[in-house]
């Protein structure tokens, strides 16, 4: 390849370079500006922030890999395609969360009329060979709680969120996240007291 | 304050999301009554599985693709997009052509025109947007093999 062809292949690789890092130190609502108006590149940036959050709460909700990836790479393109009814001063997430969380009930609806449950798509859980049948029977536990119980354990316990943070995100008071988080723990902790000898 | 409520509270604790009045209130509780002290140490010993339990983690490469997978969809829909209406420009064509006939003659009838023109119109987008369910279904049904 000629040098001067080289050089402005540098030269182009380097500009793209600065670009992705101006990106990186642009705030959210500043790159979420740039998605309105219909900056791809920059809602990569959004999409890979938050892709681990949503692909992991919509495994929780809809128990399979597959589904989860599916929905929740769904739920972005749905988010940037209406992504102008979003108004850039609320942060991203709980908006996403919203859509996110609406794909996933649909889904399950959608599941359940078509009674199509594998069974080796039901585990979700990480091959930890320890208290394997409990944890597995915690999680069946967990499947069967009521979609707003499930939701909060699932937030709290597998993405680690504050009471203030599952508030915000599912739009419910504190108190509310509370007493729904007790009632979920009481259910789970019977199941797990056929195990260790409690009831 | 009432068992059901120091109970309420006692999940509460373990999260570490009461007040430094409320975390005082139900140590102090906890001192004085085994019910609630049990009912500690079971929500305990839930808190200690739990946090051992873990979402499978998907493979490593799953993260690299995750994004362009979606920029890829949102470019193939502008694609689609596109597709369609050239099909049915194409296709609504071939009909009228195929029509044209009637449609020029002088002694049909102008309802009769209009009635075949919008019969043509609909059988195209119904014929598209026919094929494009029938693809897109065909691509995402992966279960398509599983007995019903």
């Amino acid at each position: 390849m000629p040098e001067e062809v080289v050089l402005q292949k540098e030269q182009m690789l380097s500009a793209e370079a600065i670009q992705v890092e101006v990106k990186r130190t642009l705030s959210e609502r500043e790159i979420l500006e740039a998605v309105k108006k219909g900056d791809k590149e920059a809602y990569g940036l959004i999409v890979k922030r938050y892709m681990h959050s949503a692909y992991y709460i919509a495994l929780g909700f809809v128990h399979n890999q597959q589904d989860a990836l599916d929905v929740s790479q769904e739920a972005f393109i749905k988010a940037f395609r209406k992504i102008k009814m979003f108004d850039t001063r609320l942060p991203f997430f709980p908006w996403f969360y919203r859509l996110m969380r609406n794909l996933c009930i649909d889904h399950l609806k959608r599941k359940r009329r078509m009674s199509e449950i594998p069974l080796e798509d039901t585990q979700v859980l990480d091959d930890e060979r320890d208290d394997r049948e409990m944890k597995e029977a915690l999680w069946k536990g967990i499947e069967e709680l009521p979609f707003d119980q499930r939701e909060i354990i699932i937030l709290r316990y597998f993405r680690q969120m504050s009471y203030e943070e599952i508030a915000e995100l599912i739009g419910r008071p504190i108190g509310t996240v509370m007493s729904s988080l007790h009632y979920a723990k009481k259910k789970l902790k019977g199941i797990l007291g056929k195990y260790l000898g409690f009831e | 304050m009432d068992h059901k409520k120091i109970k309420e509270l006692i999940s509460s604790y373990h999260d570490g999301e009461l007040d430094n009045r409320q975390r005082q209130l139900i140590e102090e509780h906890l001192d004085q009554c085994t019910e609630c002290r049990r009912e500690y140490e079971e929500m305990g010993k839930l808190e200690e599985v739990m946090e051992k339990m873990q979402l499978r983690k998907p493979h490593k490469e799953m993260w690299e693709v995750y994004w362009t997978s979606i920029y890829n969809r949102l470019e193939r829909r502008i694609g689609w997009i596109f597709l369609s209406i050239g099909a049915m420009i194409l296709l609504f064509f071939g009909g009228y052509k195929a029509v044209e006939g009637i449609i020029q003659d002088t002694s049909t009838p102008l309802l009769l025109k209009i009635g075949i023109l919008t019969l043509l119109g609909g059988v195209v987008i119904l014929l598209v947007s026919l094929l494009r369910e029938q693809i897109f279904v065909h691509k995402r049904e992966r279960y398509k093999e599983v007995e019903k």
